[in-house]
């Protein structure tokens, strides 16, 4: 059996390695404690990588999908209350033109209802111009500009803008409002008949109107059913959305984050070997035998 | 010795002792330096856009590069996994931009045209020059998201079209989407530098055995000095008692021949 030698050299540079490589583990261990994430470069987990990037491309596709969910939410909001809205003053003209075709009133005082029903015509036309940061609610995919004209045309596309709100599910973002307000039943049109009959004084053509009209605040309690439906088809893509984060969270955090108990830990030890290891290079100066002699 | 050490440190090089002392230095099994003769070493610009060493011959030079060790060698070694690294992003990128700008260009812009480009590229360094184009980038009307030439601000059929790119398999052979495959490529620089870790750890190990072995050779052990130190102090005082005593003898010889 040879022996090796050591000398005073090899000793300090054996020393001063340990210590260096101790010092790069300390390093490692306050980051890991200080960040609390265990991945924080490629090369922490290289087998991991895909997955980690994975996820977090997932995670970034549901914070999109949050963000369409809150701008549809907007948007069917507002439809709920404009069509709300339109229901009540459709209602309004039905009292009107129930009143108006009666005896109790006469030619004269139709001729001022008309005043009246035009007032509620313009208040429908308006508010099928329901806005959301500038975009019409009921102009369809030509959201840019204004849904209906002053006389009840429509000016807008005959679809629907949506945005996917989960992989399966795309939200409303507005409405064609051809369909929902001059689907069945022209709601403008009833009105402008009833402004028309009021305006002649004719109580026959009033009273012809009153089906019509009743017909209009079926349609748009149907289209407001409709946008209710959509709203309850968005709670419960946002419920699955929100369930979906907390799995994704949940998958990584397990991939890249630090177990702080393990890590403060481990992070004890390292930190106790580097004051060992610093001690021992500061004693070891001194310790030759020249030095006893 | 110490210019032998340094060498190696650099670039990797061994040494053949001869009998006389004379080192023979080699570089991946040439000899650069024999007794007072010395080949140069010179770098050019390689045809993959990487550096190449080159070791002077008799006639032209020898290519040495992947020979060698070292600080050097290590370096070179990292410029080509880099190198390799950014090939795969240049053909990620331009595999993408080019998918990316024909479904641009099956669209229509605000203003009901088709669209044109919608990311620019250079072929020579696709990664580095990829960008957005600077006409879409000055006018976001040019964006041709639209399915139909209507151009409608809600219609994004097109642009439906164009998120679906991200989940097309365009990569790989057709077997990898861009999310797997940018994955892919920092996953393979993950392991690069893992094992470049590993390998740096497990050669620093080595480095300082062969730095124990050599100063155990070369090197001075103070505690041996100390213990050598100490028995020629013996030897010596021995040696001095010795003598003594034999001038004492022939001292006291002499006195009885008086």
């Amino acid at each position: 059996m040879s022996l090796i030698r050591t000398t005073w050299n090899s000793r300090l540079t054996s020393l001063a390695n340990v210590t260096s490589r101790i010092g790069a583990q300390l390093a490692e261990a306050q980051e890991v404690a200080a960040s609390g994430a265990k991945v924080s470069r490629p090369s922490d987990a290289p087998s991991d990588v895909g997955r980690i990037q994975s996820l977090k491309a997932q995670q970034a596709r549901l914070d999109t999908y949050a963000d369409n969910q809150a701008t549809s939410d907007g948007m069917l909001a507002v439809a709920d209350l404009s069509l709300g809205g339109i229901s009540d003053a459709l209602a309004q003209a039905q009292e009107l033109a129930v009143a108006m075709a009666s005896e109790t009133y006469n030619d004269d005082q139709r001729v001022d209802a008309a005043t009246q029903a035009q007032a509620i015509f313009d208040q429908v036309v308006d508010l099928a111009n329901a806005q959301v940061a500038g975009r019409y609610v009921f102009a369809g995919r030509a959201y840019d500009s204004v849904a209906f004209e002053s006389d009840g045309t429509y000016a807008g596309s005959a679809d629907q803008p949506t945005v996917p709100v989960s992989d399966q599910l795309d939200a409303p973002t507005g409405y064609d409002g051809s369909d929902l307000l001059q689907g069945t039943t022209d709601v403008f049109a009833v009105l402008d008949s009833l402004v028309s009959a009021l305006e002649a004084g004719d109580a026959d053509a009033v009273a012809a109107t009153i089906d019509s009209v009743a017909s209009a605040v079926d349609q748009v309690i149907s289209a407001r059913s409709q946008v209710g439906n959509d709203m309850t088809l968005s709670i419960d893509a946002q419920d699955l959305s929100q369930s979906l984060q907390t799995e994704l969270a949940r998958q990584l955090s397990v991939l890249t984050d630090a177990d702080a108990v393990q890590s403060y830990t481990h992070l004890f030890d390292v930190q106790t070997a580097y004051e060992a290891a610093l001690q021992v290079t500061a004693s070891s100066k001194g310790s030759n035998l020249f030095s006893l002699m | 010795m110490a210019e032998v050490s340094t060498l190696a440190d650099d670039i990797g090089v061994k040494a053949v002792f001869g009998a006389d002392g004379t080192a023979t230095v080699m570089v991946g099994g040439h000899a650069a330096v024999s007794g007072t003769h010395a080949r140069t070493l010179s770098v050019e610009r390689g045809s993959d856009g990487l550096p190449a060493v080159k070791l002077a011959a008799d006639s032209g030079t020898i290519d040495v590069t992947n020979d060698l060790g070292g600080k050097l060698g290590g370096r070179m070694d990292a410029a080509s996994t880099v190198s390799g690294v950014l090939d795969d992003l240049d053909t990620f990128v331009s595999t993408f931009a080019d998918e990316m700008n024909g479904v641009h260009q099956a669209g229509y812009d605000r203003n009901g045209d088709p669209g044109g480009d919608l990311f620019t590229y250079d072929t020579s360094s696709a990664a580095q020059s990829f960008k957005v184009d600077p006409s879409v980038l000055d006018d976001g009307k040019l964006l041709a998201l639209a399915g139909a030439s209507t151009a409608y601000a809600g219609d994004g059929d097109n642009l439906q079209s164009m998120i679906d790119v991200e989940e097309s398999d365009l990569f790989d052979g057709g077997n990898r989407n861009g999310t797997e495959q940018i994955s892919a490529i920092y996953s393979t620089v993950g392991q690069a530098l893992s094992s470049a870790e590993t390998d740096s750890a497990v050669h620093q190990a080595q480095a300082e055995d062969l730095q124990v072995l050599r100063d155990s050779i070369s090197g001075v052990a103070l505690d041996q000095e100390a213990t050598d130190l100490m028995t020629w102090q013996a030897a010596y005082q021995a040696s001095a008692r010795v003598v003594s005593v034999a001038d004492e003898m022939l001292g006291e010889l002499m006195d009885l021949v008086r």
